[in-house]
């Protein structure tokens, strides 16, 4: 993601001059590769690990990079469609692919006291912020979409600062407590939300100010098991995650899977829709929503997709209209 | 504000909503500023 935040159009033209990539190409492939060029000489980072199961394009991003002198390390990547496929062969596969991660990174095998104290955080937090969900479907006006979604970007990577971020979540976990003693009483279309808008929140502000309100979130946490050892843990969560249709891929399991998971946070949370969020230009992204849409118009549920770039550019009035057009036509 | 927005007043109903008072959470305002706060260069910087 911060490869893309800042100065996205900037690194999008370097793709496009320097690297020939086509202009209607994915908007969050050019501005890696544009950001990567942009900084091949730093002498802080110079190492990529990455874990891309399906997407071709990052692949070939990959690659440049490589040639520009990054050293980058690949996990190799497993998709699990159905339980059986999670053989215990497959989760043994994906847990040395990840003890290679810890060599390549220090030379030598994991801190398995080290990686589970991280995980119990790990939970810990998902915890919290699992909690924070439950309270805001109570009075959900109350912490707007796009507050959601950072909650659940800072469960990856707690913004750098693990004890500001969990004691942050005990003062929303407070201030919702109390808010829902007296809950706001405005009238809201309940919606849930696949994939993500990137780039710009104002499509988040968008869904509010038309009266519609994210539900229900794709994304959502999941505990990490801590009764096996902790690779293995991280190994059965990716796997686990893949099977709930959890994972956010946009090709494999999930294209068959996250409908399911879908459907039933509508079911789960009494939504009146869903909104599709994909990137313009990926061609994974472009044919999930096409498969969707078929199956949620047969289940009678009403489906949109938006597709976002990655740049922080508010919407154009075309999305604006069909989101609001969208949730008007629920309301 | 749009075109549109100009071209069509609010009814009383969405004026009535889009008005309502309602005292923020200040720990939402805090998670936007810690978000924005975390940039590629603060990890750069802890590297170096």
């Amino acid at each position: 993601m911060e490869l893309w935040r800042e100065d996205s159009h900037a690194t999008e033209a370097i793709a496009e001059g320097y690297f020939q990539i086509p202009n209607e190409s994915c908007s969050m492939i050019k501005t890696m590769i544009g950001r990567l060029h942009l900084r091949k000489d730093s002498e802080s980072i110079k190492r990529i690990l990455a874990f891309n199961a399906v997407c071709e394009p990052i692949s070939i991003v990959l690659e440049m990079a490589r040639q520009e002198g990054y050293d980058v390390h690949l996990i190799e990547g497993v998709s699990t469609f159905k339980e059986r496929d999670k053989r215990p062969e497959v989760v043994q596969f994906v847990t040395a692919e990840l003890q290679k991660v810890a060599i390549w990174l220090t030379g030598k095998p994991v801190d398995q006291a080290r990686l589970s104290y991280e995980i119990r955080r790990k939970n810990e937090i998902s915890g919290k912020i699992g909690q924070i969900l439950q309270l805001r479907a109570k009075s959900p006006l109350d912490v707007p979409g796009f507050g959601v979604l950072l909650l659940m970007l800072g469960s990856f990577n707690y913004f750098g600062d693990p004890v500001m971020f969990s004691a942050l979540l005990d003062q929303l976990t407070a201030e919702l407590e109390e808010a829902i003693r007296d809950p706001d009483p405005r009238p809201y279309i309940p919606l849930v939300l696949g994939g993500a808008f990137l780039g710009d929140r104002t499509l988040y502000n968008a869904v509010e100010a038309s009266h519609g309100v994210i539900v229900g979130w794709e994304f959502t946490t999941r505990d990490y098991r801590e009764d096996v050892p902790p690779l293995e843990s991280i190994s059965h969560f990716l796997l686990d995650s893949q099977l709930a249709g959890q994972y956010g891929e946009m090709v494999g399991a999930a294209v068959y899977l996250r409908k399911y998971h879908i459907e039933s946070l509508v079911r789960e949370t009494g939504a009146r829709g869903v909104i599709a969020g994909s990137v313009t230009g990926c061609p994974y992204g472009s044919i999930v929503p096409q498969l969707e849409r078929t199956y949620f118009k047969n289940l009678g549920i009403p489906y949109i997709s938006l597709e976002t770039s990655v740049h922080q550019d508010p919407p154009t009035e075309e999305q604006l209209t069909r989101l609001k057009a969208f949730v008007e036509m629920l309301s | 504000m749009s075109d549109a927005q100009l071209l069509t007043p609010p009814t009383d109903a969405e004026s009535t909503w889009r008005n309502y008072e309602r005292k923020k959470l200040p720990s939402v305002a805090k998670l936007l500023s810690l978000a924005k706060s975390y940039t590629f260069h603060d990890v750069e910087e802890s590297v170096r």
